[in-house]
């Protein structure tokens, strides 16, 4: 399939007379356009048909049934167990895409407002950091900082905060904070470009009108920047979904979300699950980015 | 009348490069106040300052005899219209107008009667629950200016707020502002390079250049007795002739002094006095006269028509003037039946003494 795309291309690139352009334009695009369609077929979209072929077996006492059934879809749907999976991996999800607005809007701002511009070079190539770090270092440098003997448990008790060790890793919580420190980058550089594309007036307009920083900052930058912030969300929340390694280290074995019941469903061999696995993780996402687009649209109008 | 806003000595420096330098001057609450100049000599500056985005390194500004110093802008009485309007593209027209009302937490019944006047008097009631995009450029700059008025400032501080608009909405919006800053009674303080819209406008114009203010006086003053020769080049359309001073100081009576050119000596009205025998007039191109008209004149000399350009109402002249060589331009009226001086013609010119400016040679 992709070889017969390929070879086509340079034939018809050649057939192409100079004066005849505007044919030319129209298939230039798509020209450029092959190789990356061929990969998305033969690595995406071919898998996912023998996944939907397979999401409609059953796997019963460790072999494959060939046989069409909804068994596994009714499974995911009703029993209980994997209702917890879906739920868990939303919440997580929905956590880290919280904490990581929490902290990176402010951050987008400070960069926003920096004048110098080396104060602006040393904050941006700060908030890159955790994407610069390999995954597993990153994971065990946040299993040291968060153990219950580790600097911020010590730093806690310190403070007279708690008694007793807080269990930050090995949990939700380990998981959420790792997974936020990461999509930062994510997060602040999409709300930090919808600050610089608002026109300095207007913030110096609302002033002029009497209002303060924060009415300011209400009124005007926080709404202008929303684009910027639902995009933000729409990066994080997909990426968090699929996130597997950082459950996997940080989770402790104690956050079971869907890339891990996929990934657990692949060693056992037991296709099905997998399959529907994968299939409800790539719904969800289309429906959040579905959500967040009507969300922009909305904002924009 | 008491002075609303009130420069002392004010200067601002950006870096290594002083936009603002040393200016003072005083508007009279209730006028129409024009800072004109070309782009770059501070005009923006000198505006900001007075609304509080910008702070004078030197010098004092007051606004009702109250010292600005330190005074943030959302704390003065002052509303700015700024250059592309600055409209809340998220809010409609009427939460842009009612913007500042909300931000003082004023009664809602009482928002809505003021956005509904304020959206009356620029013509604008039909369009409160518009978008900015959805208007057109005319439109944005009436709601900017509503937007401000609605405050009800003692200082109502433009910025080019014409500057985006095609020429004739520009005429037409020009007679608009007059007529509602007539209306409402608040001190304008309008920012333009356009010498039509200061003229036309103002009551009082400050022609900057530079930083600095080359002079401060009504429409009438600037264009017929320019202080400096750059205020007689910016403004209307002049000669800059070189002349030798023959007795700079002026006549008692008269008021004149003396001066000529190419051994033909005349009397000249007096910007500044030169300091040596070498000096510059100005005369403005429509203040001179030809043929039957500049016989009676008291200033009279010769010169060869070398080319005449067309323009409608008027027909310009270019010409050589005899003995000096000295090149002039002249502007005469066309009636619509007369042909045009034909070139190479020598032609008789003229003009009132009072027309022509002297300054010195810097
Ligand atoms: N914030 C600023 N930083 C540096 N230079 C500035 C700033 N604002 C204005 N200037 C400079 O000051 C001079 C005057 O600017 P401005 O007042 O905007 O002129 P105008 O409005 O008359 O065109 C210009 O040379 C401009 O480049
Ligand atoms: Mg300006």
């Amino acid at each position: 399939m992709s070889e017969a795309l390929t070879a086509a291309a340079p034939v018809v690139a050649v057939a192409v007379p100079v004066h005849r352009r505007g044919w030319r334009q129209k298939v230039a695009p798509w020209l450029m356009l092959a190789p990356s369609l061929a990969l998305m077929l033969y690595a995406f979209v071919l898998p996912m048909l023998t996944f939907f072929e397979y999401s409609f077996y059953t796997f019963r006492r460790g072999k494959l049934i060939e046989e069409f059934s909804l068994t596994t879809y009714r499974r995911f749907l009703f029993d209980a167990y994997y209702q917890t999976i879906v739920l868990d991996t939303l919440w997580m999800a929905a956590l880290t895409t919280v904490l990581a607005l929490a902290i990176g809007y402010p951050l987008a701002y400070a960069l926003w407002r920096l004048e110098r511009p080396w104060m602006k070079r040393w904050l941006s190539l700060i908030i890159f950091s955790p994407i610069i770090v390999s995954v597993v270092v990153r994971s065990y440098g946040w299993i040291v900082l968060l153990a219950d003997q580790g600097p911020v448990n010590w730093a806690l008790k310190g403070l007279g905060l708690t008694n007793g060790p807080v269990s930050l890793v090995f949990n939700l919580t380990g998981v959420v904070l790792s997974l936020a420190h990461v999509f930062l980058p994510f997060v602040v550089f999409p709300i930090y470009s919808s600050m610089t594309r608002i026109d300095p007036a207007l913030r110096e307009a609302a002033m002029d009108l009497g209002a303060g920083w924060a009415r300011t900052f209400r009124s005007v930058t926080l709404p202008l920047t929303l684009p910027g912030v639902v995009a933000a969300v729409q990066i994080a929340f997909t990426l968090a979904l699929g996130a597997f390694v950082t459950p996997a280290m940080l989770g402790g074995g104690r956050v079971l979300v869907l890339p891990l019941q996929v990934y657990n469903a692949t060693s056992d061999i037991n296709w099905p699950v997998a399959a529907v696995g994968g299939l409800v993780l790539l719904v969800i996402a289309i429906l959040v980015v579905a959500l967040c687009n009507r969300l922009l649209k909305y904002s924009e109008a | 009348m008491t002075p609303d806003v009130e420069f002392k000595n004010v200067s601002k420096v950006f870096g290594s490069h002083t936009a603002v330098d040393n200016i003072s001057f005083t508007v009279p609450a209730g006028s129409f106040f024009s800072l004109l100049g070309p782009s770059g000599c501070g005009k923006s500056t000198t505006l900001r300052m007075t609304s509080g985005f910008e702070f004078p390194d030197r010098g004092e500004i007051f606004i009702s005899s109250e010292n600005m110093a330190g005074v943030a802008p959302y704390r003065r009485p002052t509303n700015m219209v700024f250059q592309r309007w600055a409209l809340f593209p998220h809010m409609t027209v009427f939460d842009n107008v009612a913007f500042g009302l909300t931000v003082d937490r004023l009664p809602r019944a009482a928002i809505r009667t003021r956005v509904g006047q304020a959206l009356e008097l620029v013509g604008l009631s039909p369009f409160a629950d518009r978008k900015p995009r959805q208007l057109s450029g005319g439109q944005m700059q009436r709601v900017a200016l509503a937007r401000a008025l609605v405050k009800r400032p003692k200082v109502l501080l433009l910025d080019e707020p014409l500057g985006a608009l095609d020429l004739k909405l520009r005429m037409q919006m020009q007679l608009e502002l007059k007529r509602i800053q007539r209306e409402v009674g608040t001190t304008f303080i309008y920012v333009t390079h356009d010498q039509g819209e200061a003229l036309t406008m103002s009551d009082q114009i400050a022609v900057m250049n530079n930083g600095r203010i080359d002079q401060l006086a009504s429409p009438q003053e600037i264009y017929d007795h320019p202080a400096t020769r750059f205020v007689a080049n910016f403004i209307g359309n002049a000669n800059l002739l070189p002349v030798e001073v023959e007795s700079a100081a002026a006549d008692a009576a008269t008021g004149l002094a003396t001066v000529s050119m190419g051994g033909l000596a005349f009397p000249t009205s007096v910007a500044q006095k030169p300091a040596d025998r070498r000096g510059w007039i100005a005369i403005r191109y429509e203040r001179i006269r030809l043929g039957e008209a500049a016989r009676a004149m008291p200033i009279q000399m010769q010169g060869r028509i070398r080319d005449a350009i067309f323009a409608g109402s008027t027909v310009h002249y270019l010409m050589i003037l005899e003995p000096s060589g000295i090149e002039i331009t002249v502007e005469a009226g066309h009636d619509g039946i007369s042909r045009p001086l034909p070139q190479g013609s020598l032609v008789d010119v003229g003009w009132e003494p009072g027309v022509t400016r002297l300054f010195g040679d810097v």
